[in-house]
């Protein structure tokens, strides 16, 4: 399991048995709003030691696990 | 993704406004009544309304509006800012469009179109006020009087008999602080229903807001405004008089058994104060109403008075934000609590 699930996970947003794929949209399915993705934004900054800047918190990075993880990725490779 | 913010123009958006919110919410109030009656009625002027599009498909997916609300500070008048509706579609919830939209208002007050601002948001919204880096002024304390121990009683007994038995011995203890209050003759109370101010109450709104050096407004036509024509909810208010004058009220609902305190004013007479809640209190006994709350900010005079008569602080809390253009000389007392005479009144709506 991915370290982004296993957070949803774990903070009670997704169901352990979700149906939920990584390319599912997790805004359209209520799994995130603009306040879990505080916690969540506080999370991935802190496991990937990287700044997420506010102009990037936008559904083209965040929309889906897939999404998020590309995002990860292009901030890390930086 | 690129998104735009506009100012909306109320008369020709109104419909777009009411559309975005009843798509993103859940409940069945009659937005397109809400927002007449907030956003054209409200005597202080018109709100600001900045709503989200997205650049590509063209479609609103947001809005955040503030309305005004004069102030008395150091007994000058003064239009401020109040936030109000916040909503987003839910596919774009991602925090960046819900910090551009709530900055709104920090860059209306920066740019000087407005000169302060405050807001008392739900608890959600909380997290998204601190993130846009609003400064937080105080708690709203959220005060509690159970009027009986039936709840309490079922909770810990099992048996019927014996809870419901304990309940009617211990109840009369909880009226024991209202009861002995001297009554003084030269108080007179009225208990009035969703009946409209008059100028009785600018005039005596006049007298009381001398005594705060951050008053919202409470004159006559902004009470009619603010609670006779809301669509929400209908209030009450228990009014004391003293020699025939308005020195003080309680405005109220009722909902179900519950019983929400929405604004108090009162002269600054501890006697007074004190015989205006214990009379308050003994009316609403008499609906066998379960417990009664109120809310305030944390430096309100008002809140010791409460405890006397066994309000108890609850562990839910609010936050109260604020924000002022530091060119003004309100910029220090703004900011600062002591400053502050708030009820959950105050809040929008």
């Amino acid at each position: 399991m991915n370290e982004i699930k296993r957070f949803l996970i774990e903070n009670k947003y997704l169901k352990k048995d979700s149906d939920i794929s990584d390319n599912d949209s997790l805004l359209e399915k209520g799994v995130i709003d603009s306040v879990i993705m505080l916690e969540l934004v506080a999370f991935l900054e802190n496991k990937y030691s990287i700044t997420i800047d506010k102009e990037d918190l936008m559904p083209d990075n965040f929309d889906s696990i897939i999404a998020i993880q590309k995002y990860i990725q292009s901030k890390v490779n930086i | 993704m690129k998104i735009v913010f506009v100012e909306a123009n109320l008369k020709s958006d109104l419909d777009r406004i009411v559309k975005l919110i009843n798509s993103n919410r859940t409940n069945n109030k009659d937005y397109n009544n809400i927002l007449a009656w907030k956003y054209l009625t409200n005597p202080d002027g018109k709100p600001k309304v900045w709503i989200a599009i997205d650049e590509q498909t063209g479609k609103d997916i947001g809005i955040s509006s503030i309305i005004p609300r004069k102030f008395k500070i150091n007994n000058n008048t003064l239009t401020c800012w109040n936030s109000c509706d916040f909503s987003i579609e839910k596919r774009y919830r991602t925090l960046g469009i819900a910090l551009k939209l709530r900055k709104k208002a920090k860059e209306s007050v920066d740019n000087g179109e407005i000169t302060a601002f405050f807001s008392h948001p739900n608890n959600k919204m909380v997290k998204i006020f601190e993130k846009a880096n609003y400064p937080c002024i105080g708690k709203m304390l959220h005060l509690v009087k159970p009027l009986n121990i039936d709840f309490k009683m079922k909770s810990i007994v099992k048996y019927k008999f014996i809870s419901k038995t304990l309940s009617r011995i211990l109840n009369p203890f909880l009226c024991l602080p209202e009861l002995f209050i001297s009554k003084n003759r030269n108080y007179s109370f009225e208990l009035l229903g969703n009946v409209p101010f008059d100028l009785e109450y600018d005039v005596f709104f006049s007298n009381v807001s001398k005594d705060y050096t951050i008053i919202g407004d409470r004159s006559s036509e902004y009470m009619n405004w603010r609670y006779i024509n809301c669509p929400l909810y209908q209030t009450e208010r228990i009014i004391i008089r003293n020699n025939e004058k308005i020195c003080g009220y309680i405005i109220f609902i009722q909902i179900e058994k519950q019983i929400h305190l929405k604004d108090m004013v009162c002269i600054s007479d501890d006697k007074i104060i004190i015989a205006l809640i214990a009379n308050w209190i003994k009316i609403i006994r008499k609906r066998q109403a379960d417990y009664i709350t109120a809310v305030f900010l944390q430096t309100n005079p008002m809140i010791k008075f409460f405890k006397k008569f066994t309000f108890f602080t609850a562990s839910q809390e609010s936050a109260v934000f604020a924000y002022v253009n530091e060119r003004t000389d309100i910029y220090n007392a703004w900011l600062n609590n002591e400053n502050w005479y708030m009820t959950i009144g105050d809040r929008d709506t």
